[in-house]
């Protein structure tokens, strides 16, 4: 049985957009704005299994913690319905979050004065949870997510690092079925986020949580997820295994490079130059099908390279080419029905 | 029940360390419990002006109800519209949203928490301060442990008025100005600047029949031990119960208290729908 299925789930927001300017801010005191319908979430359906890591992509404002929001309980959908645990989250929130664990990346749901130590004692009341269980459990995650050094340190004088592996094991107490991380590993260094990523996967195998990561970095998806859903404005993009997901969009590269002189003409046999900057030049290329080192070798026949860096293709621009590719199929299809 | 206690106990807990970290803060507050006490004290002075009585109150009787009335504000200095709106709109409200809990039983023992340490550190200084420097009747002995219920109640009353209040920040989305319109409410409508039989016959008959009165008014009579004047539903209490005025001005408490409620229950079902949890 799913722990968590939504379908066809809508959420829309109210926005009020003032009028620009000292006159616009006077007339706004006087008149009634007529709000923006904005559709967070639109006509979203998707379902997360017992064991398995879901990853919800997305750019910036694509959905994504609205979707948790609602899947958590504290905010109620537009239209379209989502059952956790076979049940509504928004009617019986109390009883829901008692099953799930919770991390905003970006708002630390710890107490700032108290130390994670504090933090854990008085969640083991909040949760209502047994003493002897609940040691056990927070002695697993000092040890997993290596908390032992700083875990009589106040939240405020933590890292960033630090504290979200705090925030992580305090929605784990309480031994949840299912996790929420909203961006885990947002601010966090490069080295961070790999421990990071190791202890979601550490406790994904050996507790059996299943884990909504919702992410815009294709790194997090790639180490942790079975499977992945993409929202673009809210919409569903695409759902399926990674592996499909790599497979089809995700493939392209960035290839940056620093020349000692701005190019003028740059004949390739493969790749293509999406920008200039200067001296700069980026080539996007497709790796597997075409070679990084040919393509260096090429412009290094014409120019003389100061500089180079291969970089995977934000996530964004994958999903804006995942959409130019649907609606070009789109567009194909309904010329062969013509 | 020992167990909920317990559960909700630790928001209790929390927000007194957290409010007793920050040593400016407490330092302020006495220090605006002081002037505004001491504020009243003079405006009066120059309102009696030698007179011996004013309003069925003596100059005695009118310092002992302000030195009794800072020691209620100083307890009810705590602001759940403040922390309900900011809370809202910088979306902080999430964390306590995602525990297994009541949201507005939260706020409850965060400000019942607050209101324990405004009592003990704002209200009772300046209450001291007033016994020692400002003419002051001493009350029947009898009168205390029920102006400590009474008291009690006073806080339900200031919380579950400005948990309703506080439920407009989902519909207007500010709460600065909520917080200010409250401040003056409070000090115009509840007796907390000027008792309630000072005011003209129907300004005063509407202000009874309204829950204001029970967060300043019905405590510090209580205190007096003999109410000069008592609200229609007190009087009615009274003569229903054989009760002496003061028990039934403390069950009138108790009656908006459990109205309010109920208020507070079906807006929170309302506000909660058009719920936001501002920001990513």
């Amino acid at each position: 049985m799913s722990l968590l299925v939504a379908k066809n789930v809508v959420r829309q927001f109210e926005v009020y957009e003032t009028k620009a300017g000292l006159a616009g801010a006077i007339a706004g005191l006087f008149q009634r704005r007529t709000p923006k319908i904005v559709r967070a979430v639109d006509d979203l359906s998707f379902s997360i299994e017992p064991g398995e890591v879901l990853g919800l992509i997305g750019a910036n404002g694509a959905g994504k913690s609205t979707i948790v929001k609602m899947a958590t309980g504290i905010i109620r959908p537009t239209s379209g319905s989502i059952e956790l645990f076979g049940t509504d989250p928004f009617k019986h929130r109390i009883q829901a979050a008692q099953q799930y664990g919770v991390v905003f990346g970006q708002r630390s749901q710890l107490w700032w004065d108290l130390s994670p130590h504090e933090t854990f004692r008085a969640l083991i009341s909040i949760y209502d949870l047994e003493e002897a269980s609940a040691s056990k459990q927070i002695a697993f995650l000092v040890d997993v997510l290596e908390l032992k050094d700083f875990l009589n340190t106040p939240v405020r004088q933590l890292s960033l690092g630090q504290r979200v592996r705090c925030d992580i094991a305090a929605a784990l107490i309480h031994e949840p079925r299912l996790i929420f991380l909203d961006e885990p590993t947002v601010g966090v260094d490069v080295l961070g986020k790999e421990r990071l990523r190791e202890h979601i996967r550490l406790i994904n195998q050996e507790r059996k949580v299943s884990v909504l990561l919702t992410s815009h970095e294709m790194a997090d998806i790639e180490r942790l997820c079975h499977r992945v859903i993409v929202i673009d404005k809210g919409r569903l993009a695409f759902s399926g295994a990674l592996e499909s997901l790599r497979e089809t969009f995700g493939r392209e590269r960035q290839m940056i490079l620093e020349l000692r002189e701005a190019p003028g003409d740059l004949s390739l046999s493969s790749g293509t130059v999406s920008k200039r900057e200067g001296n700069k030049v980026t080539i996007v290329f497709e790796a597997g099908k075409q070679s990084a080192p040919e393509i260096l070798a090429e412009v290094a026949r014409q120019y003389e390279v100061l500089d180079f860096h291969i970089r995977e293709m934000p996530i964004d621009q994958v999903i804006s080419a995942m959409y130019q590719r649907q609606q070009q199929a789109r567009a194909a299809e309904s010329v062969v029905r013509a | 029940m020992t167990r909920a206690l317990s559960r909700y106990g630790v928001f209790v807990k929390l927000a007194i360390q957290n409010k007793m970290s920050f040593r400016a803060d407490f330092w302020a507050g006495i220090g605006e419990a002081l002037l505004t006490f001491c504020l009243g004290i003079y405006l009066w002075r120059a309102i009696y002006a030698g007179r011996e009585e004013l309003a069925g109150m003596s100059y005695v009787d009118m310092t002992t109800y302000l030195i009794v009335a800072a020691l209620v504000r100083g307890a009810l200095s705590g602001s759940p519209i403040a922390a309900i709106g900011s809370a809202y709109m910088s979306g902080a409200n999430a964390a306590d949203m995602l525990k297994p809990l009541s949201y507005p039983m939260i706020i409850l023992a965060r400000e019942a928490a607050e209101f324990a340490l405004h009592l003990l550190f704002r209200g009772l200084p300046v209450f001291f301060a007033g016994v020692a420097f400002v003419p002051f009747h001493v009350p029947e002995f009898v009168s205390l442990p029920l102006f400590c219920v009474s008291l009690c109640f006073a806080f339900l009353l200031n919380f579950l008025l400005q948990f309703l209040v506080a439920q407009l920040v989902v519909y207007i989305h500010t709460w600065s100005g909520l917080t200010r319109f409250w401040a003056i409410l409070v000090t115009f409508s509840t007796g907390a600047l000027v008792p309630l039989p000072f005011f003209p016959p129907l300004l005063r008959d509407v202000l009874y029949c309204l829950p204001f009165h029970g967060m300043f008014y019905t405590p510090v009579t209580i205190f007096r031990g003999t109410p000069p004047e008592v609200s229609p539903l007190a009087e009615l209490i009274a003569s229903a119960t054989t009760l002496p005025a003061t028990a039934a001005m403390v069950l009138e408490q108790a009656a908006w208290c459990g109205v309010l409620a109920l208020l507070a229950q079906a807006a929170w079902r309302c506000s909660s729908q058009r719920f936001m949890a501002q920001g990513g």
